[in-house]
């Protein structure tokens, strides 16, 4: 059992707090996303939980054991980093070896720890080789390896992905969730990608300015975002936003158009609407709107579209046989609006 | 493959780094032709010429026969002398640059800047300021006129340069694979001597190169705190150019001089493309 407790973690470097209490549990084997803009102090809280910094509060408790203060060798944590920090004069297998070098652990359960990780890995045929003679995709697996070879309680991944290219990325990404899936080691993965969050994590916590905005399984940080920044953080091509307010019969309004939206005793509330290009419909009647730009993308086409509410994007299934230029109305689903207080950025809960 | 034409700036080019190299070859030519030349020819008065008796003659007088000392012994345990004292020196100093460039760069230090200044500073102490204060502490260490004493000073001096190469050098260090090496389990010295040193090859030459070129051609150490049994080879060579005694014999001293010359330039050929990689290293990557 490796649960995970973060309680009440703050951390200044001198007078800029990089982290606002931070609370999260991680139940055993979680995987859990940190994601957020660069800055965000995502890497500084991976760095406390990994040992390589010291919190300026809270307490961290790992599998029930008090580990705040100890050093990152004793912490029973492993850590994959995005420069794979494979160590450059050994080799693969020693790379791999090296934590339980380190752990005096025997030379013939090295050996076989080496060689049961490079199997699963598929490195089995790079043992021998230096880190500079493999490959992104194969730096990163072997860094992995050395990960794994530890069977530690607790993984970190820090960005693992950001520097393969984009195919490789997609790859490497089902194979992490994959080895997920087998090992079951609760982790924590940070990335600024939210595909990969979407796609990698059971609960997503998206930071900003060193707060946590939102935490929740991926479809539910989709379906309901807590605020503004996770509504246009999260989802690709962003959600589209527009200043509305609700009207003296309660109805919400986006650019003096009705939504269809109700909102009972808030009236003159001053509000942002979001709409995600998805829950957009072209159809005969409806927000009138003029075709900007068509970008087909294969499977989906985006449509932007110029309107009373700005510019917004429309995905649309397929193909489109809409031009630059050409008329059209826009239809939406009340039931898929989210609405945001205008001041405070605070999803506001509606009553159907 | 197709060979480009030969442009007018191009042979304009090869002409000037040809003339280049010869004003810089020239006095090698010099010291090599007169060294195997007899004496007579030299007399004779052309420098440039080459010999018309070829001999080694010259060579193996330097090396053993020339009375430098009491003793006609040639430059050979003066030789040994700077071997003794260069090698130890330049490892001493080394070693300890490598250590301090470490824990300056990798660990929270209190006063790491000032502490680096210091030794910054150390570096542009003129030795003549440092003489009589030495030679009083080599006095009071029994080092006084002994190879040993002179390592000391060689060691001391070199640290500073030491320090300043291995502290950029390893300022430039990937952080992440010494925080790694921290999760995987690496103390102090592991971490220095696993993964720090086996990859600062590039530093170590550079800095091996610097200190055995000054330690090698030091002079004024050398005649400062030595005496007869443990003279540095320069300051033997000295002894054998300016010997006021009998005929003054050319040849065994460009013998000479190019025997001292001798050991810095392989050391040169050996490790140069080191040396132009580690000093460029960190500028580019940063």
């Amino acid at each position: 059992m490796a649960t995970l407790s973060i309680r009440n973690v703050s951390k200044a470097f001198g007078a800029t707090q990089v982290l606002h209490r931070i609370d999260l549990e991680l139940a055993d084997g979680e995987f859990l996303v940190l994601v957020g803009p660069s800055g965000c102090g995502k890497s500084t809280l991976m760095n406390i939980v990994a040992g390589l910094e010291e919190p300026s509060t809270g307490a961290l408790h790992l599998a029930g054991r008090d580990i705040t203060a100890l050093p990152p060798d004793e912490r029973d944590v492993a850590m994959v980093f995005q420069s794979y920090a494979l160590y450059p004069n050994m080799t693969v297998a020693q790379n791999i070896a090296f934590p339980l070098e380190m752990r005096k652990v025997p030379k013939a359960q090295r050996a076989a720890a080496v060689a049961e990780v490079a199997k699963m890995l598929q490195i089995d045929h790079l043992l021998e080789r230096k880190p500079r003679q493999l490959s992104g995709g194969q730096r990163q697996r072997v860094a992995i390896g050395r990960a794994l070879a530890r069977k530690p309680s607790l993984f970190l991944f820090d960005e693992p992905l950001s520097n393969l290219d984009a195919k490789l990325r997609v790859d490497m990404r089902a194979e992490l969730k994959k080895l997920h899936m087998s090992t079951g080691v609760t982790t924590i993965y940070v990335t600024h990608d939210q595909v990969e969050a979407m796609t990698l994590g059971t609960r997503i916590a998206v930071l900003k300015d060193g707060l946590i905005q939102q935490l929740a399984t991926p479809m539910e940080l989709y379906a309901r975002p807590a605020n503004l920044f996770v509504a246009g953080f999260i989802g690709s091509p962003s959600i589209n936003l527009c200043a509305g307010e609700v009207d003296a019969g309660g109805c919400v309004l986006m650019a003096g158009a009705d939504t269809g939206l109700r909102l009972a005793g808030a009236a003159g509330r001053r509000l942002q609407v979001g709409i995600r290009p998805e829950d957009l419909r072209v159809q005969a009647e409806g927000l009138p709107a003029r075709v900007t730009l068509v970008e087909p993308t294969g499977a989906e086409t985006y449509v932007l579209v110029q309107g009373a509410f700005g510019e917004f994007t429309v995905r649309l299934p397929g193909a489109s046989t809409l031009r630059p230029g050409d008329a059209m109305a826009l239809g939406i689903d009340p039931a898929r609006v989210h609405v945001f207080d205008a001041a405070t950025g605070l999803r506001v809960d509606q009553s159907a | 493959m197709s060979r480009p034409r030969l442009r007018p700036e191009r042979v304009l080019l090869y002409a000037v780094l040809a003339f280049v190299a010869l004003v810089f070859l020239a006095p090698i030519y010099v010291m090599v032709v007169n060294s195997i030349k007899p004496l007579d020819e030299i007399r004779a008065g052309n420098l440039v010429a080459l010999p018309l008796q070829p001999t080694f003659e010259p060579w193996l007088q330097a090396w053993s026969q020339a009375q430098i000392g009491v003793q006609a012994t040639g430059l050979k345990p003066y030789f040994l002398n700077s071997f003794l004292m260069v090698v130890p020196a330049v490892v001493l100093s080394t070693a300890i640059g490598a250590l301090n460039g470490y824990v300056l760069t990798q660990f929270k230090v209190r006063g790491a800047t000032l502490i680096f200044g210091l030794l910054l500073f150390s570096v542009f102490i003129p030795f003549q300021i440092v003489l009589i204060p030495m030679a009083r502490l080599l006095g009071e260490l029994g080092l006084a006129g002994t190879v040993g004493g002179l390592v000391f000073v060689h060691t001391v001096y070199g640290i500073g340069f030491g320090t300043l190469f291995f502290r950029n050098f390893y300022a430039a260090f990937p952080p992440e694979l010494v925080k790694s090496a921290r999760m995987d389990g690496a103390g102090f010295f592991v971490l220095f001597w696993r993964l720090m040193l086996p990859n600062s090859l590039p530093i170590i030459v550079v800095n091996v190169i610097w200190q055995f070129t000054n330690i090698w051609n030091d002079f004024l150490f050398g005649a400062s705190f030595s005496d007869y049994s443990s003279y540095p080879l320069t300051v033997a060579l000295n002894n054998l150019v300016s010997s006021s005694t009998g005929v003054k014999e050319y040849n065994v001293h460009f013998a000479g001089a190019f025997i001292a010359a001798l050991p810095t330039l392989v050391v040169y050929v050996l490790s140069g493309k080191y040396f132009v990689r580690g000093l460029m290293a960190g500028s580019v990557k940063g």
